[in-house]
């Protein structure tokens, strides 16, 4: 595998399928500059995933990146935060912003998060944060819901996924039930953010087996990290892999 | 020191060299020009000649209109925000996707939390007024014999103004204050981004059912005050020979003197206080941007404001409906 420069142009991605659907998540040549400088800058990032893919990206930048923020057409584009912001962010061939804030919302709902910094609404208890998305966005009856979480709580070395306080639980514990979160239902696209922090390695094959049970069912999956061991876990399935390089702007690089 | 020194130690002038403070190098001329007395009150009077004729008087005097107008649209500008929350949330409940079972599983905790928790407190809240109220007035008429007055006496209090303003105030100290609070930690701790992350709107799911269960439960808490209120007074009235009526002619007494705007001006000084009280709680909570600074000042916050709410709501409501503010007929 070797490094190679980012084009200038758009990367046509190499598939080994060509389909007519439109890419489920695509970035047409997005950069921003942030000025929250937790966040590093990306610049013209260009990708896109279709469905069934698998795309990782390795990050250099010891920051936190804004590509899954941007992805689920979250904060980073709000020009408040922003120093510069340019390019086209698309999910399910529709770009971000160019809706009613209900319908943008509703197609969030369709987007499975384990974001770098663990995320939880701290007035519910666990089992209620991870069975909000789905009690929200669809008609699935609870107890259905809930053998599926039970099923996949086995499945990840918990006996259950319990309905106690956040503060309650162990980190390990936690960022498994996000793992939970984040594939129930069958979301359309899933965003991994460095998700095997703080879990135990004898954990990382499962989640490993879940991407690949997800993408079989249609759902894309884009895995951003810094650790070469977690993105190793899919190079399989992975059809692109970036890097992010330490350069300011930051660019994406293909790794074939 | 210096106006001590300059005026000799005689009170009145010290007193009009310190409201004149700004006038100092005004008097200290004349005071040197002059003799010491005359100085200072020629110092002070020419001071304000001068602002009059340089024409600092008018922009002192605009200084504090401008001051006022300021405030004043500081203050309609909250108003009109928080009145805009509570309209947004009555055109979001009408529509059925604003209500999945997430959010109509946070308006039943909030009704429950806020209405049914806070019950027993309002009956014992009912029985001291009651008590309290009804067996003054009915003392008190008996003294100027006019028994026939008792049962509009008792209406006007209770269903007008005390019922109301009691129930307000009860979900303001038990609800108001915690639903602030609560929002106010949820918008520090990121809890709020966690949501919309997951594509779940904050105004539909924190707040709209927050307004509504508060604005529900302050009207059946006031039900339950009023009537429980007419209840104890009447019992306890009854057990030490305040009434001599029988609970059918005193309740027939009641009834006999509502009239049709009691039942307009109960409802939205109920229900649209006490969504206003949800509206002004959300807000107040969902605005705090430093925890250290803001959180410990939310609370307060939003009980002076709520109350405030409640006050000028009452008013407008005699106003409109009753041509009144306090005793003076104003159409």
């Amino acid at each position: 595998m070797t490094d190679s420069p980012v084009p200038e142009t758009p990367i046509e991605l190499d598939t080994p399928s060509v389909r007519k659907t439109p890419p489920i998540l695509r970035f047409d040549r997005v950069s921003v500059r942030l000025a929250d400088e937790r966040f590093s800058d990306v610049e013209q990032v260009c990708f896109e995933i279709k469905s069934g893919d698998v795309a990782t990206i390795r990050l250099t930048d010891r920051r936190d990146s804004p590509i899954p923020a941007l992805a689920i057409g979250d904060r980073p584009l709000e020009v408040s935060e922003t120093i510069g912001v340019s390019g086209t962010v698309e999910f399910d061939g529709r770009p971000w912003g160019s809706e009613g804030h209900g319908d943008e919302l509703a197609r969030r709902g369709q987007i499975g998060l384990v974001l770098g910094q663990p995320g939880w609404v701290n007035n519910l208890n666990v089992l209620e944060n991870v069975l909000l998305r789905q009690l929200h966005h669809t008609q699935r009856p609870r107890r259905e819901l809930l053998m599926e979480v039970q099923e996949m709580a086995y499945a990840i070395g918990l006996s259950e996924v319990a309905p106690r306080r956040i503060s309650a639980m162990g980190r390990s514990e936690l960022r498994r039930c996000e793992w939970v979160r984040a594939f129930l239902g069958n979301p359309r696209l899933i965003v991994l953010e460095r998700p095997c922090a703080l879990v135990e390695r004898e954990y990382w094959d499962a989640l490993s087996s879940w991407v690949k049970r997800a993408v079989g069912q249609g759902t894309a999956v884009l895995w951003l990290s810094r650790e070469p061991d977690e993105l190793n876990l899919v190079s399989d399935l992975a059809k692109v892999r970036y890097a992010m390089t330490d350069a300011i702007p930051s660019r994406l690089e293909v790794q074939r | 020191m210096s106006i001590v020194a300059i005026v000799g130690l005689e009170p009145k002038f010290l007193a009009i060299a310190a409201v004149g403070g700004r006038c100092l190098p005004t008097i200290v001329r004349h005071m040197l020009a002059h003799r010491a007395t005359h100085g200072v009150v020629g110092g002070a009077l020419r001071c304000g000649r001068n602002d009059v004729v340089e024409g600092r008087w008018a922009e002192n005097s605009m200084s504090w209109l401008r001051r006022f107008g300021q405030v004043a649209t500081i203050v309609g500008g909250q108003a009109a925000y928080v009145v805009a929350v509570a309209v947004a949330v009555l055109w979001l409940a009408i529509w059925p996707s604003s209500w999945p079972r997430t959010v109509r599983q946070v308006f039943a905790r909030q009704m429950l939390f806020t209405g049914y928790d806070a019950i027993g407190f309002t009956l014992r809240v009912a029985f001291a007024v009651g008590l309290l109220v009804i067996v003054q007035v009915e003392l008190w008429l008996r003294a100027i014999a006019d028994l026939d007055f008792s049962g509009q006496l008792f209406l006007r209090i209770f269903l007008r103004e005390l019922g109301p303003f009691l129930a307000n105030l009860i979900v303001i100290i038990r609800s108001g204050t915690a639903i602030a609070t609560e929002l106010a930690r949820m918008k520090v701790d990121g809890d709020v981004e966690i949501l919309e992350a997951q594509g779940i709107d904050p105004m539909n799911y924190l707040v709209m059912p927050r307004v509504l269960g508060v604005g529900f439960s302050v009207f059946g808490l006031a039900v339950i005050l009023v009537s429980f209120a007419f209840v104890s007074g009447y019992v306890v009235g009854t057990m030490i020979g305040v009434f001599n009526a029988s609970p059918y002619d005193f309740l027939l007494g009641i009834m006999r003197q509502l009239e049709v705007e009691d039942v307009i001006f109960f409802i939205p000084k109920t229900l649209v206080t006490g969504m206003l009280i949800g509206a002004i709680c959300c807000v107040t909570g969902l605005e705090i941007q430093d925890r250290d600074v803001e959180m410990p000042q939310v609370a307060g916050r939003s009980a002076v404001l709520g109350l405030s709410a409640v006050f000028f709501v009452a008013m407008l409501l005699s106003l409109s409906v009753y041509g009144r503010v306090l005793i003076f007929q104003v159409f």
